[in-house]
């Protein structure tokens, strides 16, 4: 949003101006010249400038490289791919002539380090150690910002995991980097990690920033003040916080001013001035101190920018750990740092905010306050944040119309001319198709949603929620009774009788061959769903969802298991940081005139330990999910291979849910079921009567098999701290009341209990127990179908047609058509 | 509708090859079967696994007989041979009788439960049996096994014939079927073999079946099997028209399988039975916190430009030989302030000056202050702990410690190394053999834990009892005496 010029500190590492003169040769001042026509905008004069140097100097990567960064600003549609490929390629060449380089260094004078100063390409320093093998940054042939822009490139392109991977080892090794490139490199990376819902790493980067350039707001008030002052001040009264001053010290204070000047004692001196040595060091720590604050010069100009920007993060990632309270608190202190800027961004993260609280009006009205609703990718974002208020208020068509609308905005950045690489990543189309899609999910519309999702899938594959998601597109069909193909049959809501044959051979023939599903499975399974819903890919996507479920949390464990070392770690870094006024020190020191004076609470805690909670609270969180998800997984899974008439399968996979810890009760019941009809087709009547009659009471009553309560919606818990909590509770009780009418509710399981208990006691031939179960079954679920024909079953097996047509005719859901299968086949 | 086909005839030929076959009781059951399959053999048809009546009708015998590898039956015999062993379809073999599409192999078996066992004589029925078992070689499913499961529980037929049929599924591999396969089926009718036949339960046979069976198809459900009539009188006909006859089921053919009840019915294409879902549909999740995705406005993240392209890259050049010389001997006072203010214009100057881990004790030795400075800037190196290792390491002197006991002012170092390098000073003070070199580095041991104690550098609890020990032992030396006062007023 923002030009990049405003945050695009002065060019780093020229060479200091008193060797300039004298070593500029003619090449460099030619790219300096185009250096300068970069940052001035001038492209075409840039590309010029280093085709000419590209005489010179052929074959030079660096100059290859900004010449394709170059013509990607020049070029009006930049082809992404053609760029990646030939910052790839550059990159090789980098690296092979670094490799040569060393090779010759290596060769030409055994150690490497003495080589003639100043000669080009024998020059090379030898890296320190094996962890940069490649290339030191800042030599000749250093890649990190090659490296940098493919990962921006990548960024652009949504491809987060991939842009990820080829960030992360800059950021390993982050620190011989020059200020400006390696906050590029932070920002990017927090964006990436944001994308990706990776808070641990996130968390990670934002503490590395906070350490690194002093832009801790509340964790070193000093420091933060300071900045600039200490920038231009030489080595000033020392912070005294870290080491109280000591009288000894103070007494042998004579002895450092020798050591300033550069004498230190050898091994002739007195032990009185030993005294001196270890005792007076306090002058030389200071300047280490000082140096090691290490915001430079041309970051002290942007460090207010900085701060807010981190800021933002902050917020951001409080609430993507959806640490509300501290979200709310930090981003007070965000609005009061931002004061007087362009506030869109804090507005719309201030609706989130609300949004997250369940203070839907308030969120709406925040969402309406930015202005420059002009351009289609805010109104992109207006639009599909709405969208998600309104799924919340229970408004799921209005909220279907906001997601396409934000999605037409959206896909309209892609005809945008002249394209430009930015586009391409404010193109959020992905993540709203996957809003719209789980909205038609929720209206029941499976084959909208599942083309919705199909569109999602470039950024969602490695999730398992979504693979979850696509299945259940499939189950809906089914259940709407549009599938039929492949061995999937439709639950009808109706029972047919056909009444075939004439005159005295007249019959009624109960739920014979269906041909009205035959039509219906046509229209699905010749379309472009095809391939997206049917219980076939259903069961692919519940697998997939089940692989990337057991690979994070295979990752989760080794991570858990580590966090002990990596919090030591990080704890052992951040002190070792060369910035004494640690934590512990900083809650000592009274003065703190920045904002951490602004929310009172807040003193004395850091932030630091908040942002490490919150990442405790957000893996518990995200436990708690992945447990419904593996729930539904499961259960999804058993049904879907009864289906699929894969029994075995089934009845383990129900047996995998009831093993899981903490399974809720709604899901023990369909497990048990699924589990019985598995066992039946296995011809095992009496264990699935076994399984099912852990429900049976006092013989021959059924308790509930689960209750509202502990049924799968379980209250979600809402940060509601008073001031603005209306809404909150009347949207539970909604929530409850109508996610319930989509499942089944207690008393239907039940009824399913005492029905499939008296079909399996029909199987074992005990023919009156099956009456009494299935009549009593038929009582709680008159109207289900598959209720009335078990009925019948039953009445037919004792010979009584008579009632059992009888029984046929008052249920409504009874068709009587004239048959002429029978007698034209 | 396909769902129904007319059942394969046979020419009257084949008819009376057929019957003949069916009535050599006395032969050996073996040749009987090895006949009929060589008078009916494999048809392509029925070769392939899923054969269906309407591909059966145009393959007839005569075309396949060179396709008779897989050694299986072709289908119209097969027919036959069900139609005999069932009653009700024993409407003579030219007729234009259609039976349900459902002789799938999933379903083949289901109306057959109930034979009539007047159809064959009981020793045709025998032979029946064998064929159909034999039909199939071993290596490949059998379609018929559940039949001969059902016909060797069912405990409404001849003793004998259920002997038999248990006979055939027990031996089922190849070579106890010659076995039971050389009597004649007289001879089982007769009682010599079944007469001390224990029947096994339904249960233990189906194991054995599925175990042995190397291609074992999926059982079929008892729930399948389980149907009743779902043709029903219309009740609205009037009890005195109804006309009471065996035409009349023929009339109906009705025989369709209703209800399979609780969870299953057929799908529209005649192809089996498919689930009908009573059990209930597994619930949606409902949507998650944070599961819809709120959008935030992107960050500009541009393309950089690389500055470092064609500039010299004798960036640290002049330190680069500075720190050289400085391995090799001390450097002049001059050259010693360069170096450091060097190191301070640059903060990232340090990573180009050309140190590693193995050059450091050179330059603690020469030039303790350089080094100093050069390790606190490194200190956020990832090779950061290689140079601790080098100085815990080193031979232990004046200048070492002089070097550990400014970097513990200047910035925080990991506990572990202060202390493991405390430990290797005591433990050179104590291998020392030269007196005077030992008094001397002592004196120096205890000034430096001095500091680090008064500094707070360490935690002198952590180390407590080898400080003290030092004391002890070194008591004879002022510092140390000293050392000690200051352990015990801190007590």
């Amino acid at each position: 949003m923002e030009p990049p010029a405003a945050n695009e500190a002065p060019p780093p590492p020229l060479p200091p101006a008193a060797e300039e003169d004298a070593m500029l040769s003619a090449t460099a001042a030619m790219a300096k010249e185009a250096a300068l026509a970069f940052q001035g905008r001038r492209y075409a004069d840039c590309a010029v400038l280093l085709t000419k140097l590209l005489d010179k100097k052929e074959g030079d990567p660096k100059v290859h490289h900004n010449m394709a960064i170059t013509e990607s600003f020049l070029d009006s549609c930049p082809d992404s791919n053609r760029l990646l490929k030939i910052l790839g390629d550059v990159k090789r060449r980098s690296e092979e002539l670094a490799c040569a380089s060393r090779e010759q260094a290596d060769s030409a004078n055994g150690v490497g380090n003495n080589a003639p100063s100043g000669s080009r390409g024998s020059g090379i320093v030898l890296p320190f150690s094996a962890t940069h093998n490649a290339s030191t940054y800042g030599d000749e042939f250093d890649t990190t910002i090659i490296t940098f822009n493919t990962a921006v490139i990548l960024y652009h392109l949504h491809d987060y995991e991939s842009a990820l991977s080829v960030l992360d080892p800059l950021y390993r090794n982050i620190e011989p980097m020059d200020e400006t490139t390696a906050l590029h490199v932070c920002f990017l990376l927090l964006d990436i990690t944001l994308a990706l819902q990776d808070a641990t790493k996130a968390v990670d980067i934002i503490q590395y920033l906070e350490r690194s350039f002093g832009v801790a707001n509340t964790m070193n008030p000093n420091e933060n003040v300071s900045i600039p002052q200490q920038q231009l001040a030489q080595p000033k009264p020392p912070a005294r916080i870290n080491t109280p001053p000591d009288s000894d010290s103070n007494a042998y204070a004579g002895g450092y001013e020798n050591l300033s000047a550069g004498i230190f004692p050898d091994d002739q001196i007195e032990f009185e001035s030993l005294y001196s040595t270890f005792d007076g060091h306090q002058n030389l720590g200071r300047r280490i101190l000082n140096d090691f604050s290490r915001a430079s010069a041309d970051l002290a100009a942007t460090a207010a920018d900085l701060k807010v920007r981190l800021q933002i993060y902050k917020v951001r990632l409080l609430l993507l750990t959806r640490n509300v309270k501290v979200a709310k608190r930090e981003l007070k202190v965000l609005m009061n740092m931002a004061r007087g800027r362009d506030s869109s961004t804090e507005l719309l993260l201030k609706s989130q905010l609300e949004y997250a609280r369940g203070n839907y009006r308030k969120a709406v009205k925040l969402l309406s306050t930015p202005n420059n609703r002009t351009e289609p990718a805010m109104l992109a974002i207006f639009y599909n944040n709405l969208g998600c208020i309104l799924h919340q208020q229970r408004s799921y068509h209005t909220s279907i119309w906001c997601f396409s609308k934000a999605l037409k905005y959206s896909l309209s950045l892609r005809s945008e001319k002249p394209m430009k690489l930015s586009a391409l990543s404010q193109d959020k189309s992905c993540l709203i198709s996957y809003n719209c899609g789980i909205q038609y999910l929720m209206c029941g519309k499976p084959l909208l949603a599942a083309s919705c999702f199909r569109e999602a899938m470039p950024l969602f594959y490695k999730r398992p929620l979504f693979w979850l998601r696509f299945s259940e597109c499939s189950l809906l069909a089914l259940e709407k009774g549009l599938l039929c193909a492949n061995g999937a049959s439709s639950c009808n809501d109706e029972i047919e009788v056909n009444v075939v044959g004439s005159g005295q051979w007249r019959q009624l023939i109960v739920n014979p061959v269906n041909l009205r599903n035959n039509f219906d499975s046509a229209g699905v399974t010749s379309g472009e769903h095809k391939n997206l819903v049917s219980l076939g890919f259903a069961r692919q996507c519940l697998l997939n969802a089940l692989l990337l479920l057991d690979a994070t949390e295979q990752e989760n464990s080794v991570i858990a298991s580590n966090t002990e070392d990596c919090n030591q770690g990080a704890v052992q870094r951040y002190k070792s940081s060369g910035q004494k006024s640690t934590a512990s020190t900083d809650s000592k020191s009274p003065s703190g005139p920045t904002l951490a004076n602004v929310n009172g609470e807040q003193k004395g805690t850091s932030l630091n330990a908040t942002l490490q909670s919150s990442l405790a609270l957000y893996d518990e969180i995200c436990r708690k999910e992945n447990l419904k998800i593996r729930q539904a997984i499961l259960g999804n899974l058993a049904f879907v291979e009864l289906c699929l008439e894969n029994p075995l399968k089934a009845l383990s996979y129900a047996k995998s849910v009831l093993q899981l810890t903490d399974c809720s009760r709604m899901y023990v019941f369909l497990s048990h079921v699924y589990a019985a009809e598995a066992l039946c087709t296995l011809n095992r009547p009496k264990d699935a009567a076994e399984k099912l009659s852990v429900y049976i009471r006092d013989g021959k009553d059924i308790e509930l098999p689960y209750n509202v309560e502990n049924s799968e919606n379980a209250l979600v818990e809402r940060d509601s701290d008073g001031e603005d909590s209306v809404a909150p509770s009347v949207t539970k009780l909604a929530t409850e009341e109508s996610e319930h009418s989509e499942s089944l509710r207690p008393e239907e399981a039940r009824g399913v209990l005492y029905i499939d208990l008296g079909m399996t006691a029909a199987m074992q031939g005990e023919v009156e127990q099956a009456n009494y179960m299935v009549s009593r079954g038929l009582a709680m679920l008159p109207n289900n179908p598959r209720a009335v024909l078990a009925s019948v079953y039953i009445d037919l097996l004792q010979g009584k047609s008579q009632e059992a047509v009888g029984k046929l005719r008052q249920c409504r859901n009874v068709r009587f058509r004239p048959g002429s299968i029978a007698a034209s086949s | 509708m396909s769902a129904y086909s007319p059942v394969p005839t046979l020419r009257p030929d084949e008819r009376s090859d057929f019957l003949s076959l069916l009535a050599a009781a006395a032969r050996p059951l073996a040749d009987v079967v090895a006949d009929f399959l060589a008078r009916f053999p494999a048809s392509a048809a029925s070769a392939s696994a899923a054969p269906s009546p309407s591909s059966s009708r145009q393959a007839t015998p005569r075309h396949a007989r060179a396709l008779a590898s897989p050694r299986s039956l072709s289908l119209p015999p097969a027919f036959l041979l069900l139609a005999f062993l069932s009653s009700d379809w024993a409407g003579g073999f030219g007729g234009e009788k259609r039976i349900g599409a459902s002789l799938s192999w999933d379903t083949i078996h289901l109306p057959l439960v109930h034979f009539d066992k007047k159809m064959l004589h009981p020793t045709g029925r025998l032979i029946a049996f064998a064929i159909l078992h034999q039909s199939y070689s071993p290596q490949t499913a059998n379609p018929y096994i559940p039949i001969l499961l059902n016909a060797a529980c069912d405990e409404t037929s001849e003793k004998s014939e259920r002997a038999f049929v248990q006979l055939l599924l027990t031996s089922s591999s190849g070579n106890n079927n010659n076995e039971v396969l050389n009597q004649s089926a007289v001879d089982y009718i007769n009682g010599s073999v079944s007469a001390c036949q224990d029947f096994l339960p339904r249960e233990q046979l189906e194991k054995q079946y599925c175990s042995t069976s190397v291609n074992c198809r999926p059982q079929i459900s008892s729930f399948r099997a389980a149907m009743v009539r779902s043709a029903i009188p219309d009740p609205d006909v009037p009890q005195s028209l109804r006309y009471h006859h065996l035409e009349a089921n023929r009339n109906l053919l009705l025989m369709i399988e209703i209800l399979l009840l609780l969870f299953y019915s057929k799908t529209n294409r005649g192809e089996g039975w498919v689930r009908n879902g009573f059990g209930p549909h597994p619930p949606r999740l409902p949507v998650l916190d944070g599961e819809l995705q709120w959008l935030n406005p992107d960050n500009n993240h541009e393309l950089l430009w690389d500055y470092s392209m064609c500039t010299d890259t004798s960036r640290g050049a002049a330190i680069r030989d500075l720190i050289a010389r400085a391995l090799k001997g001390p450097l002049a006072p001059a050259q010693q302030e360069q170096v450091i203010v060097e190191l301070t214009k640059d903060p990232k100057l340090v990573y180009y000056c050309g140190m590693t881990p193995q050059k450091l004790p050179d330059l603690v030795e020469h030039n303790p202050l350089i080094a100093v400075e050069v390790l606190s800037k490194l200190i956020h190196s990832p090779d950061i702990p290689g140079y601790f290792d080098v100085l815990v390491h080193m031979e232990m002197s004046l200048h070492s410690m002089e070097v550990v006991n400014r970097l513990t002012t200047a910035v925080d170092l990991p506990t572990e190394f202060v202390h493991e390098y405390i430990t290797n000073c005591i433990q050179s003070c104590q291998n020392i053999k030269d007196k005077y070199m030992q008094n001397r580095l002592v004196r120096l041991v205890c000034v430096f834990l001095q500091s680090l104690i008064r500094n707070k550098i360490i935690n002198v609890q952590d180390l407590f009892i080898e400080v003290q020990a030092f004391c002890i032992e070194f008591s004879r030396i002022r510092e140390a005496a000293g050392l000690f006062r200051l352990l015990k007023s801190l007590e």
